[in-house]
């Protein structure tokens, strides 16, 4: 029996060795990273942020890519609305695209349009315009995007819109997402910054921009610009 | 003689791990793997992917890895040693299932992963999973709107080990961060755990004080049970707690009116959809499909709840 018991603990005793040896052997050594630094205009050495492989993409392609393949595939606004109002699948099927078989539908469209109201003028996270299509008669036809805070619904309309962009080609679905944090940075950042909305209320518009639709509602009808010109402004 | 029933015991414990479906030889068989069904969420992974595999003509052997790599690694071995005809996993661990995905690979089994995603591509014919990070947005912004956009919260994540975890967390502070007074006065894990949520939560309430605290936001719905049931313990009636699955049992708590909503993921959609996929390869050698397959969830609320029922929508 003692003999059984020293055994026992001769053997606790090796496996405590061990795990002792497994645990401290455990160590990962990061390095500090390195921040890049450069001297701004102003003189003072400030850290480089490096940007995400998203917000990598965003920057290198938005010209050369993305702007180009919304304008070859921008559909007149006024036809596209009345196509998904009749049918928004066969719509999707001939000229949109989604990112899996349950998600909306995105579309690339273009139009001239005027500025009729300014919808939550009040709350800048949520502001919207609304518009009239030409040919012009007064009557609320959609609505554009104008604000901050770019709600689930219709965010991925640049990514999942201009039809190039694919999960497998990046790493999971976080980083997929991260292109359109990154797209609608770029069009907050470029696009809705040039105007204030308020001051847009009443001026005939041109734009480009992509639209994501479940049902082709008036509610619905909000198209994310990304190129905005006011007529005579 | 206690040796004797210390061996049955363990030969029962053994055989309990696998429920073995009809035993026809001549039929083929999927080996359904997934974690442990004490969470509703994965005896729907199980059930529901078993049911197509009897419907499309196989046998089916379903094994619990209950999150332990270990397990999940002895489920591939059985996998492989019964030849089966293709694996459904719901994985243990987005880096630790590559190896074993791997090893089936080189057996000619091939994997069909659902629910969970892999930092591999290539070796799985297909990763089908909800979309965390759209479900996440929902559910963030529906808690943003419960919340009138300002107050204290808490957040209570998943399990760091599992890929959804930083998913969602990183989908709701997408949403979350954009709205200056939000503020969230304590973040920690309870790794996907009702009691750990529990206890946990207690504890951020006293140090936090109830009145300090207007809502939690939970990666998952057993969690979310957990921190309702500590919440409502400690009187704080008009608490906004939101979770993620889309489980029965947050479902009946949102109709009471206690947890305010959560993320649907489809996922017995996903399960029989990984069957009909791996069908279609052990036919014709693919499936016609990208690897990487993302579903959408839904959000469900008090408008929707009544309609909800084991992680389906009725239409």
């Amino acid at each position: 029996m003692k003999n059984q018991k020293a055994v026992l603990l001769k053997w606790a005793g090796v496996v405590a060795l061990i795990a002792l040896i497994a645990f401290t052997c455990r160590v990962t050594i990061i390095p500090d990273a390195v921040p890049e630094t450069m001297v701004n205009a102003q003189g003072q050495t400030v850290t480089v942020q490096k940007l995400s492989k998203a917000e990598q993409y965003a920057v290198d392609n938005w010209d050369s890519k993305v702007i180009p393949a919304i304008k070859e595939r921008a559909v007149d606004m006024a036809v596209f609305v009345k196509d998904a109002e009749a049918d928004l699948t066969a719509t999707g099927l001939k000229y949109g695209n989604r990112a899996n078989e349950t998600s909306a539908w995105s579309f690339c469209v273009k139009g001239d349009v005027k500025v009729l109201d300014i919808e939550n003028a009040e709350k800048p996270n949520k502001t919207l315009l609304i518009l009239d299509l030409a040919p012009y008669d007064g009557q609320p036809d959609g609505k554009m995007f104008y604000g901050k805070v770019f709600s689930s619904n219709i965010k991925n309309a640049i990514r999942d819109g201009v039809g190039f962009l694919h999960l497998d080609d990046f790493e999971n679905q976080v980083e997929f997402a991260d292109l359109t944090t990154a797209f609608n940075n770029k069009v907050k950042n470029d696009v809705l910054s040039q105007h204030e909305a308020t001051d847009l209320k009443g001026k005939e518009l041109t734009f480009y921009g992509c639209i994501s639709l479940t049902d082709a509602t008036y509610e619905n009808l909000v198209v994310i610009p990304v190129e905005l010109a006011v007529v005579g402004g | 003689m206690k040796k004797i029933i210390a061996l049955v015991l363990a030969t029962l414990l053994v055989l309990s791990m696998f429920s073995v479906a009809a035993m026809a030889e001549d039929k083929p068989l999927i080996v359904i793997i997934t974690p442990s069904h004490s969470n509703p969420y994965f005896k729907t992974v199980a059930d529901a992917a078993s049911a197509k595999a009897t419907e499309l003509g196989y046998d089916f052997l379903v094994i619990q890895h209950d999150d332990d790599v270990t397990k999940q690694s002895e489920a591939f071995d059985t996998a492989i040693a019964r030849k089966a005809a293709a694996i459904i996993c719901d994985n243990a661990g987005a880096d630790a299932t590559i190896e074993p995905v791997q090893r089936a690979k080189a057996a000619g089994i091939p994997t069909f992963l659902v629910d969970r995603e892999i930092n591999s591509t290539g070796d799985a014919v297909a990763q089908m999973v909800s979309n965390n990070y759209q479900g996440a947005s929902l559910v963030a912004e529906y808690f943003v709107e419960q919340m009138g956009e300002a107050g204290n919260y808490v957040e209570l994540t998943g399990k760091e080990s599992d890929t959804n975890a930083g998913v969602r967390s990183k989908g709701y502070h997408d949403v979350i961060d954009q709205y200056a007074d939000m503020k969230m006065v304590e973040q920690q894990t309870a790794n996907w755990s009702q009691t750990e949520a529990y206890s946990k939560m207690e504890s951020i309430i006293q140090a936090q004080g109830a009145e300090n605290i207007k809502g939690v936001i939970c990666g998952n719905d057993t969690m979310a049970m957990g921190v309702i049931e500590a919440c409502l313990k400690a009187g704080m009636k008009d608490v906004i707690v939101c979770g993620f699955d889309g489980s029965n049992d947050v479902r009946d708590s949102i109709l009471r009116g206690e947890i305010k909503a959560t993320g649907l993921q489809p996922i017995a959609y996903i399960a029989e959809q990984a069957v009909v996929q791996a069908d279609a390869y052990i036919k014709n050698g693919k499936t016609d499909k990208e690897e990487k397959q993302l579903m959408d969830c839904v959000l469900i609320t008090k408008d929707n709840a009544a309609k909800l029922d084991n992680f389906a929508l009725a239409e």
